[in-house]
């Protein structure tokens, strides 16, 4: 008994953290990633590897529900957190961490209004073990909700599939049926929904998806219900850089770019420059000094740019390098601006695409909407679909904000739309347009010449 | 680990009770390869410290709860998790600890080849087991992967062997007496050096186990058998760069310190290698790696086997 | 025989030292073991079982590497006979190996190297 309480409390002091940002939490979700860099202590990539489930803003009743079932996954001994305000950051961790190492039970996601939850969740009872004969039951009341209006649905579609639904399956689930495969091929195409706890992931970002293998064969993105709050970043295509706005716009301007970058170098499973880079846009929020930022962040975009490795990875994958090429350059117009902010469109001599007259960042610091994210998506591979939503970097914060007023991305997207028209299935659409850089890789593109001045 | 004053014959194994030992011993060389690692992540991200975080991470994952996902298929799930460090201690029975391996086995190479082919199996175990999307095709990530290194390893490993002309350990020691084989088959020791990584599912070759899956083949691990599979991982590294140091370095051979000292020396810098190529490298697609495996370096160790067996065919010859 | 007792003693005692892992966590883990948990994917529950026909897009791989794999067997005692046997070892061999290596460069052409 003594020997799990000392084990418990040492654990305790590095426990790993899964950070839930909602739509509204980005301030939060930077101040907590902040702090646990300053800590040492690992960000979860799985609710299996968690010890502190932390939501970082305010969840909406969906993503509500959601964090409750990952709550429901996380072992013992666990803690939950919620955190409003940037500045409550540290001293939620610090109880988090005391309540992991005195082994206090806690209470968890308090069940909310859009989960008819027939009894209450009971878990988190610290050191009172989770009795195994009692989890079934809490996951009864988890399937109930879902019998509701998961299964009624499922049975429907697998019907017209083929119906092997009278078999009865274990846990309640069907399986995989058949489906066309993007080779021609009759394969078990299994759905999918990833997202929105994935690690490296845009905040509230749910994707549908239907896989063949590691193949996404269907794609449908929607976001979560969080109530929207004051935009963290700056709208992508304001006219901040060009009007010489506020340093603090400046500065958040790059590090949005710097967040972006990455969690682009994380997905494609670079840690280490991923960390530095997230290093300086802590450094850069916190109003450090801009000279040996600025110095850093050049200095980082040339090794990323000379990877040759890297380079190799991500060519011939559909998008991705084009979109990749974007995200380092807008980070370098970025800190260009920022660096010296009477010269907003003087373009630095290592972008030699920005070399075009009438280019300013504002362009550059645009996004790919949800429709177009999921429109590339379609037979991408996992890891492929997964670096390519990183690249786009969908605007998921702040409701439609991104795109009044650039007349240049209205444009493109005016184009776009009207070559897709179908895919915008009426969903919100973020509206912060991308502006297709050529910039120093092509890819395969798929024909995609927009924004090409 | 006593260093016998008279040199035994290259053939003999250790005392029995060796056996009992090599476990700990591969534990006690992984253990502080990890903290050296963590230290040199703290330090990039200028932190102190770090030299504790293999303690806190055992620790977290023993008083971690186990659970089983949902129609899990628990068989499989479990010996994934537990296959991958006994195969580890396996391979690593045939290297020797100085001048003696724990078992002498006439077929060392092979023996070690196919406990580290284990691996392959466990990974794919431990993603299948627990009935979920993103772990299921970490598994299979891997399998992939076996399919891209495990060539270019086998002619590696091989061409040692034909240096030495056995497939016993203790005989390519003895060959490497002149010369270390490092020197005439580079090519060999570079590709077994990548070779073990990916075997490992270490450094660049992390995709089985990469964050974009949530941990992978691993996302649903969680308490004791987090442990041993994260740990088991570990384990086959130390193993694997530990065999790097009979094969290509000459085993215990150098001056003043003993031929233990030696090994482990030698044993921490080709890990000190593998842990610098994971901070250095993006991780390597199969899909990509593939190609390059097999147009370039099956025929590259090909061609070095070649080389190698014309040097003893004149060796032979004189 | 009697060389690979030492092997034996190794496996018993990886063995015995896991099930001591698996003791010890028995008696430090928070809380017996929970089963039913659900698989995750990001958050929302599983619809369908992950246990599918996995689409293996790498299958012509695995051929030419059995083709190969089964070459091994043939190599690593061929190792032991090299310099005893003379060149013509190392021609046969090498001749094999070409052979081989002129299937992969096929598959190669054909596109089986390459999957996405």
């Amino acid at each position: 008994m003594d020997l799990r309480a000392w084990l418990r409390r040492y654990a305790a002091r590095r426990p790993h953290v899964l950070i839930v940002a909602t739509r509204n939490g980005a301030a939060v979700r930077l101040a907590v990633e902040a702090e646990l860099a300053r800590r040492d202590w690992p960000i979860a990539t799985t609710p299996a590897d968690t010890d502190v489930l932390l939501v970082a803003g305010i969840p909406g009743p969906e993503l509500a529900t959601m964090i409750e079932a990952v709550w429901e996954t996380v072992p013992l001994p666990r803690a939950y957190a919620t955190v409003d305000a940037p500045d409550a950051v540290e001293r939620k961790l610090r109880r988090a961490s005391a309540d992991l190492a005195a082994g206090r039970p806690s209470t968890g996601p308090a069940p909310s209004a859009a989960t008819s939850l027939p009894e209450p969740l009971e878990d988190g009872q610290g050191d009172k073990p989770q009795q195994p004969d009692e989890d079934p039951d809490e996951q009864h009341g988890e399937h109930g909700e879902h019998d509701q209006h998961g299964e009624h649905d499922q049975h429907g579609e697998h019907d017209q599939h083929g119906g092997r639904d009278e078999m009865e399956m274990p846990g309640g689930l069907p399986m995989a049926d058949l489906g066309d495969d993007r080779d021609g091929l009759m394969l078990d195409q299994l759905p999918v929904a990833l997202g929105p706890v994935l690690p490296d992931w845009p905040a509230g970002l749910v994707l549908e998806v239907a896989l063949q293998g590691d193949v996404v064969q269907q794609a449908r993105a929607r976001l979560v219900d969080d109530p929207l709050g004051e935009p963290f970043w700056p709208p992508g295509t304001s006219a901040a850089l060009d009007h010489g706005d506020s340093p603090g716009a400046l500065r958040r301007a790059v590090a949005q770019e710097l967040d972006a970058v990455a969690r682009f170098l994380a997905v494609a499973g670079w840690s280490a420059p991923a960390a530095r880079a997230r290093r300086l846009r802590d450094r850069q929020l916190a109003g450090d000094p801009l000279e040996p930022i600025c110095a850093s962040i050049e200095a980082l975009v040339r090794q990323v740019r000379r990877s040759r490795t890297l380079r190799r990875m991500l060519r011939g994958l559909p998008h991705v390098p084009v979109l990749f090429a974007l995200r380092l350059d807008a980070l370098e117009h970025a800190a260009a601006a920022l660096h010296e902010p009477a010269a907003g469109t003087v373009t630095p001599a290592a972008a030699p695409s920005a070399m075009r007259p009438g280019r300013s960042p504002r362009h550059e610091r645009t996004r790919v909407d949800l429709a177009e994210v999921e429109r590339m998506l379609v037979g991408a591979e996992l890891a492929a679909a997964r670096l390519l939503v990183a690249a786009a970097d969908p605007v998921t914060e702040g409701g439609i904000a991104g795109s009044a007023g650039d007349a240049h991305a209205m444009a493109l997207g005016g184009n776009r739309a009207a070559r897709d028209g179908t895919s915008g299935s009426g969903r919100e659409r973020e509206g912060g347009e991308h502006a297709m850089d050529p910039g120093s890789e092509s890819g395969t593109g798929h024909g995609r010449g927009h924004g090409r001045g | 680990m006593d260093d016998p004053v008279t040199v035994p014959p290259p053939t003999a194994a250790l005392a029995w009770w060796w056996a009992l030992l090599l476990p700990l011993v591969l534990i006690v060389v992984a253990w502080s390869a990890a903290a050296v690692d963590a230290a040199v992540e703290a330090r990039a991200a200028g932190r102190p410290g770090g030299l504790t975080v293999p303690a806190h991470e055992v620790t977290r994952l023993l008083v971690g709860q186990r659970r089983r996902t949902l129609a899990a298929d628990p068989v499989l799930w479990r010996a994934g998790a537990v296959v991958l460090p006994v195969a580890a201690v396996l391979a690593a029975v045939v290297i020797p600890l100085g001048t003696r391996p724990v078992a002498d086995l006439g077929v060392g190479v092979v023996w070690f080849n196919a406990m580290e082919v284990l691996a392959w199996a466990a990974v794919w175990m431990a993603g299948w087991g627990p009935n979920s999307v993103l772990s299921l095709v970490g598994g299979y990530r891997f399998v992939a992967q076996g399919l891209a290194y495990e060539l270019p390893h086998m002619f590696a490993i091989i061409t040692a062997a034909l240096g030495a002309q056995s497939l016993r350990v203790g005989d390519i020691i003895a060959a490497q007496q002149d010369l270390w084989f490092v020197v005439i088959m580079p090519v060999a020791f570079v590709v077994f050096l990548v070779s073990a990584a990916a075997m490992a599912f270490w450094g660049p070759f992390d995709a089985p186990v990469a964050g974009d899956l949530a941990g992978g083949a691993a996302s649903e691990l969680s308490g004791v058998d987090r442990l041993l599979f994260l740990g088991g991982r570990w384990l086959l590294l130390t193993a694997a760069a530990a065999m790097a140091v009979p094969l290509f370095l000459g085993g215990g051979a150098g001056p003043l310190l003993p031929a233990w000292a030696w090994v482990l020396v030698k044993t921490l810098l080709v890990l000190a290698v593998l842990v610098w190529a994971r901070r250095r490298f993006p991780t390597i697609r199969m899909d990509r790696w593939s190609e390059i495996s097999w147009m370039v370096l099956v025929p590259l160790t090909v061609a070095q086997a070649l080389v190698v067996s014309i040097v003893v065919l004149a060796q032979g010859g004189l | 025989m009697s060389q690979f007792v030492p092997v034996l003693i190794a496996l018993g005692v990886a063995l015995v030292l896991v099930a001591a892992l698996y003791a010890l966590s028995a008696v430090t883990a928070t809380g017996r073991p929970v089963s039913e948990v659900a698989p995750f994917a990001g958050g929302l529950p599983p619809t369908h079982h992950a246990f599918s026909r996995f689409h293996v897009r790498w299958y012509p791989v695995t051929m030419v590497f059995l083709a190969f794999d089964m070459e091994m067997i043939f190599m690593y005692p061929w190792t032991l006979v090299v310099s005893r046997v003379g060149p013509s070892a190392v021609i046969e061999m090498f001749l094999f190996l070409g052979i081989l290596l002129a299937g992969v460069v096929y598959a190669w052409r054909e596109g089986a190297l390459r999957w996405t």
